[in-house]
């Protein structure tokens, strides 16, 4: 107190004396432009100097997995959706295979392929906004415009498929809500095939931008050993060099069948995140050319009365038809006691679906394992030691949904 | 040693010896092992959490499994098992594409408490601060525990099967003044 | 008066409240404040093809000191809820608050222990945009039935509820 008094009291000599440095704690967000959504980051300063980061989540939760355990399996699909907001598809996917797998129930080849196809594009959809939203954090506004200009097209094919531009549920257990539409193939192809020119002009913008250049490249790395060690996956881990895809080593729908690279990079920093991204775009552009060449002819949907709803038009003229439909839409389906764990490649990474059956129409428990979770925690290791103007650039490449973290 | 299909619910096939990872398991930590299932070709092993940690860091540094992807609580009051709370932690090898889960059982059932395996996969860390948040299990040696997604001052751990989902008066002091809830203007 | 004879076709004449309301609602500033899905539809809404630019809505401020709109686009958790009061409170009268999206306006599917149920216990709301989420056509519709709000009340609106917390 005394001390404090007589610096009040002579001032001067306390500017003339040496300069006292002490670490700062800054606090960025939950409202803030370039944290994605509401997450909160406490960050330990020394000047410019990162000591320590520390992301503070929640702003979001949402009470996901709670309100799964009070739907039947059915109900609960929608919320899958709105986890992961930017790849709506992915989600359902993981969620429907989970939920096969409890079932043992076989889709068809037709499904399979049709299941490919639109979560390639949801993947290229995601990659999409990433990219626009990391290019307008680091400065770039045209990107933005390039890349919600081509969102665009592919929300309309979503929305022509499902009804809805986002939150699609489309990915239903045992197949999916209703047959495609005529021209959807001819109109995937349109998009397919004009892509490539739209992906060289986003590469011209940035790919050898000085600034962009400056901003990524050697800046936010992480070592492969690191990032495993955090649960990292998706297209981070593979900016590291460790080659898992989860498409590639566990297949799952019918990814074995299909011939695509996993684009890998070396350094693990941001440029490398960002040119595996990009070259992933136009893996999953490949995919789908071959899925929509390769589309089998057949049904649908699997084999299953007690499961898949039987076909609208049969509902006015079919008893049964009609009894089965009822209590798929009221009491559900049993789905027998167990536990499994699925997992599948979102543009994120690695989401999975942990279920619990206790024999009822609805899930005991739901655990989502969310790929940015992982890799959101996994930011300090990235950002410790650098610059603090570059945490909005690590943070910007690590493509968080907070939707999904924070469930 | 229990029965390996003694918790095992209708339909599921026994590991037998022959899962190799199952079998490096039970010669390092023998009874620790309490169980083992395969379900739908998924493996999974119940640890006595005594075991836990051992089990882990020989799991990760001699079998190879250098990823942990997720820790989930779980609130088996409804499950017919001997415990209440359990948590499943899923490994994976990389290298050779496998996955194994272990779960672990808290041994008391009103203050759920097991070892940390933030030491072994410092991923672990938000998984469980999240499982403590939502089921209020305790893991001990996790020095970042915390309460990650409730707001501050929550009381009550949500995701436990006798916290009812909804009907939380909003705690906004405004409620109470005079003006109640603010209306939207005309 | 003889002025606009003086000035022939330079000068426009009008009641300065009705000058002040047209540059407000043709110059809404929307805090940039996006909570979820919603969001990703407002971000959208404000991109190359729906171009909210066309209603003069598209200077997204990142302080809620230089913006009179806010977007609530998306849930509000209870986590959530005080800093979101706090962005409102530090925004610069007059201000007016679109709720974007069912999650916004009522809880949405979500009526649970995390969530908010509707925006409005927390704000005062002025246009709730309904849908999950909103297409980007519903909101730029709210943003228009905002303007037509702004023209019609007075200068001075009263808000209750604003000033007590």
């Amino acid at each position: 107190m005394s001390s404090e008094a007589e610096q009040a009291a002579a001032p001067d000599r306390d500017i003339l004396g040496p300069i006292r440095t002490e670490t700062m704690t800054l606090n960025m967000g939950p409202q803030h432009p370039s944290t994605h959504g509401v997450l909160r980051v406490r960050l330990e300063l020394e000047g410019e100097m990162v000591l320590a980061c520390r992301p503070d989540i929640g702003y979001l939760h949402t009470g996901f997995e709670k309100n799964m355990e009070e739907k039947t399996y059915n109900k609960a699909l929608p919320m899958t959706d709105r986890m992961d907001y930017l790849a709506p598809m992915s989600n359902n996917l993981g969620f429907v295979l989970a939920v096969e797998r409890l079932l043992d129930l076989e889709i068809t080849r037709r499904c399979s392929y049709l299941r490919v196809l639109l979560a390639e594009l949801t993947r290229i959809q995601s990659h999409l906004v990433w990219l626009g939203t990391h290019a307008l954090d680091l400065g770039a506004m045209t990107v933005f415009l390039y890349c919600f200009r081509e969102r665009e097209d592919l929300l309309k094919i979503f929305e022509k498929v499902a009804g809805v531009r986002m939150m699609t549920s489309y990915f239903r257990v045992g197949g999916v809500s209703r047959e495609p539409y005529l021209e959807f193939h001819a109109d995937c192809r349109r998009f397919l095939d004009e892509f490539p020119a739209k992906m060289d002009d986003y590469e011209e913008l940035l790919t050898d931008n000085p600034i962009f250049r400056g901003r990524t490249r050697g800046v936010g790395a992480i070592s492969a050993e690191k990032a495993l060690a955090h649960g990292v996956t998706g297209p981070l881990l593979r900016a590291c060099g460790v080659d898992y895809d989860i498409r590639k080593k566990e297949p799952y729908l019918a990814y074995e069948e299909f011939d695509f690279g996993v684009p890998l990079g070396e350094t693990g920093d941001i440029y490398d995140r960002y040119l595996v991204r990009l070259a992933e775009m136009r893996e999953s552009r490949e995919i789908a050319i071959q899925a929509i060449e390769g589309m089998p002819e057949g049904p649908l949907m699997a084999d299953d009365p007690k499961v898949v709803p039987p076909p609208k038009e049969r509902l006015s003229t079919d008893m049964e038809a009609l009894i089965h439909h009822f209590k798929i839409f009221t009491e559900g389906y049993q789905v027998p006691a167990g536990e499994v764990y699925q997992a599948t490649e979102s543009p994120r990474g690695e989401i999975g679906y942990y279920i619990i059956s206790d024999g009822s129409p609805s899930p005991y428990k739901v655990k989502v394992r969310a790929p940015s979770f992982s890799n959101l925690f996994s930011m300090a290791e990235m950002v410790k030691g650098g610059m603090f103007g570059d945490v909005v650039a690590a943070l910007g490449s690590v493509d968080i949904v907070l939707g999904e973290i924070d469930r | 040693m229990p029965d390996e299909t003694e918790l095992a619910p209708d339909g599921e096939e026994s590991p037998g010896e022959s899962d190799e990872d199952l079998l490096a398991l039970r010669d390092r930590i023998g009874g620790g092992v309490r169980a083992a299932r395969l379900h739908r070709g998924q493996l999974s092993v119940e640890i006595a959490p005594a075991s836990l940690e051992e089990a882990a860091r020989f799991l990760r540094e001699e079998r190879g499994f250098a990823m942990l992807s997720f820790v989930a609580g779980v609130d088996c009051l409804e499950l017919p098992v001997p415990y209440r709370f359990k948590a499943t932690y899923s490994l994976l090898d990389p290298a050779r594409a496998r996955r194994i889960r272990l779960e672990a059982p808290c041994e008391d059932d009103l203050e759920p408490r097991l070892p940390s395996v933030s030491g072994v996969w410092p991923g672990a860390a938000p998984h469980e601060s999240e499982a403590y948040d939502l089921l209020g299990i305790v893991f001990d040696g996790n020095e970042q525990l915390e309460r990650i997604l409730t707001p501050e001052g929550f009381e009550g751990y949500p995701h436990r099967k006798d916290f009812d989902i909804s009907s939380e008066p909003v705690a906004f002091s405004f409620r109470d003044t005079p003006a109640g809830k603010p209306e939207a203007r005309e | 008066m003889g002025l606009e004879e003086k000035l022939e076709g330079q000068v426009v004449l009008g009641r300065a409240a009705d000058v002040i309301k047209w540059a407000r609602k043709n110059s809404l500033w929307p805090a940039l404040f996006g909570l979820a899905c919603c969001a990703i539809e407002m971000m959208s809404a404000s991109a190359s093809k729906y171009d909210i630019a066309r209603f003069g809505a598209e200077v997204f401020r990142a302080s809620p000191r230089q913006s009179d709109l806010m977007i609530v686009a998306g849930r509000v958790s209870r986590k959530m809820a005080p800093v979101l009061r706090q962005i409102y409170d530090q925004m610069p009268e007059p201000k007016w608050v679109i709720s974007m999206g069912a999650c916004a306006s009522t809880g949405g599917v979500f009526n649970n222990y995390a969530l908010v149920q509707g925006v409005d216990e927390v704000v005062p709301v002025d246009i709730y945009v309904p849908g999950c989420p909103p297409r980007p056509e519903t909101l730029l519709d709210g943003i228009l039935k905002l303007q037509k709000k702004i023209e019609s009340e007075g200068l001075y609106p009263e808000r209750s509820g604003a000033a007590s917390a």
